[in-house]
């Protein structure tokens, strides 16, 4: 195998999982959560379960991905509507922290709504 | 690189690729050192199919977030390049935070502070020319819903705690209710002449929370138009205005389930539209097993029962926020004649027995997600 064969093989595969996705993953959910505090910007698969811990002016808050959801576990404001806001899943979603300062959106490749309202 | 040679290369690979490796003619030598043939066809195939995706993906869509007025500030602009849009959001940002400082009720110093500074004490005062088209909007949409939006109510409001970060704990007592609306008056007794508030001797408190995104969105939509941006979304936590299209498309909005997660409807926003909802859930507590919420009616200084959300679609934002807030306080049986006062047409009102009202034109934008587990009712116009 040379070079090129290589490419042409993984080339395949990323089709393979992009059409994979595009028409067997659910179209309404995201593959993404972009974490913006007021430092930084970040963007982790969904795919991936884990931890997060980013640090506001009131602190640090943690936040959970797990089974392709995101939510707020633990943050330092005093009214917790951020936690209350519980799972987001879906392409469109957004959620923050506000007094922490810590904003959260779910992004994909076909997104079915471009503002969810509640 | 032209799509011809491109589709010519493509054959000659699947003629090379077909054969078995032991029947391939030996590479000559001149081929050699460059790249090998195949190593050429697959960089072709490569930049052939990134080329392609880049042509079909030309969605300039840029999606950008700021925290502002309390909430998140969602702005999507479509159709201008990456670097403008961005520019324009950044712009944006900084003009809703001076915003949000200057009709702050009792934060900072801005000129709503200042002027709650005044009326507090029974003054009355000149409203500075920044605030007078504010406040002129703001009295004529408080007339016209009969005093259910009153931004008037700010000592009330303020009473019960919802203006703080954290919520409220407990009501305020009965007694201090009914002292606070012994002293009330409203904003069109209050604003009687155009750069003027009088307000005769009683303590008064403005608070415009049930209106200033609205009229915020507003000007921000006329910045981006300003701009020559005629494709965008504003989303100021759940309450949007949108302008133009998403390319191919209309903007789609989904609606959240007020009580469950998931999507009840969606709508397309086919040209320039608000959407603004009220909802008992946004900002509430529990106390001795009783929910309260932050929309306080005027009339009673208590949290209106009868409603769970209330959704308005109008071209001016403003407009939509104030009518949402109004509408939830006159329920399910008097929210026809108020939408019509307020020249507001399409209302969707979902009351506290989870039954949904639509105005005939809401009907229209509105598409139910999973129409069979709730009861529609389509209201006919007063």
């Amino acid at each position: 195998m040379k070079t090129a064969d290589y490419l042409i093989l993984i080339f395949a595969l990323a089709l393979i999982y992009t059409l994979f996705y595009r028409f067997w993953g659910s179209g309404e959910n995201g593959q993404y959560v972009i974490i913006q505090t007021a430092d930084e910007k970040r963007q982790y698969s969904l795919q991936h379960d884990q931890d997060i811990y980013v640090t506001g002016p009131l602190g640090g808050s943690h936040l959970q991905i797990k089974s392709g959801r995101v939510r707020f576990v633990e943050s330092p404001c005093p009214n917790k509507v951020c936690i209350r806001h519980g799972w987001l899943e879906r392409q469109g979603a957004v959620s923050a922290c506000v007094p922490n300062q810590v904003m959260i959106n779910i992004t994909g490749d076909n997104q079915e709504y471009d503002a969810i309202i509640f | 690189m032209h799509n011809s040679s491109l589709a010519k290369t493509r054959r000659e690979y699947i003629h090379v690729g077909s054969m078995a490796a032991s029947l391939r003619p030996s590479v000559s030598a001149k081929e050699e050192s460059s790249l090998s043939l195949r190593a050429k066809v697959a960089w072709i195939l490569i930049l052939f199919i990134i080329l392609t995706a880049c042509q079909t993906n030309n969605n300039t869509l840029t999606r950008s977030q700021f925290l502002a007025f309390g909430t998140i500030i969602d702005i999507s602009i479509y159709g201008v390049t990456k670097p403008r849009a961005q520019q324009a959001i950044d712009e944006l940002e900084q003009r809703f935070k001076q915003w949000h400082q200057a009709w702050h009720p009792w934060q900072g110093n801005g000129d709503l502070y200042q002027l709650n500074q005044a009326l507090g004490r029974g003054e009355n005062v000149t409203i500075p020319p920044s605030l007078q088209p504010l406040f002129q909007q703001a009295t004529e949409l408080s007339k016209r819903s009969q005093g259910l939006f009153d931004p008037a109510i700010g000592t009330i409001i303020r009473a019960w705690g919802f203006s703080q970060d954290a919520a409220p704990v407990k009501p305020p007592s009965d007694k201090k209710i009914k002292q606070l609306l012994s002293q009330h008056i409203s904003l069109a007794e209050l604003n009687q002449e155009p750069d003027q508030l009088n307000s005769q001797g009683h303590p008064v408190q403005l608070d415009f929370g049930a209106y200033a995104k609205g009229y915020a969105i507003d000007l921000a939509i006329a910045y981006l138009q300003q701009q020559g941006i005629d494709n965008a979304i504003i989303n100021a936590g759940g309450d949007l205005r949108a302008i133009g299209r998403h390319g191919e498309r209309p903007w789609r909005i989904g609606i959240r389930h007020p009580r469950q997660p998931g999507i009840l409807a969606a709508i397309d926003i086919e040209q320039d539209m608000s959407v603004f909802t009220s909802g008992d859930y946004e900002r509430n507590f529990s106390y001795e097993g009783k929910n309260y919420h932050h929309i306080i009616d005027p009339r009673t200084g208590y949290p209106a029962r009868q409603t769970r959300s209330v959704t308005v679609i109008h071209s001016n934002a403003a407009t939509a926020d104030a009518a949402a807030t109004a509408l939830f306080i006159a329920g399910p049986q008097h929210w026809q004649e108020i939408a019509k006062a307020m020249r507001v047409q399409d209302v969707m009102l979902i009351d506290a027995q989870g039954q949904i009202q639509l105005s005939p034109t809401m009907q229209k934008h509105v598409q139910f997600t999973e129409s069979g587990s709730h009861t529609i009712i389509v209201s006919q116009a007063p």
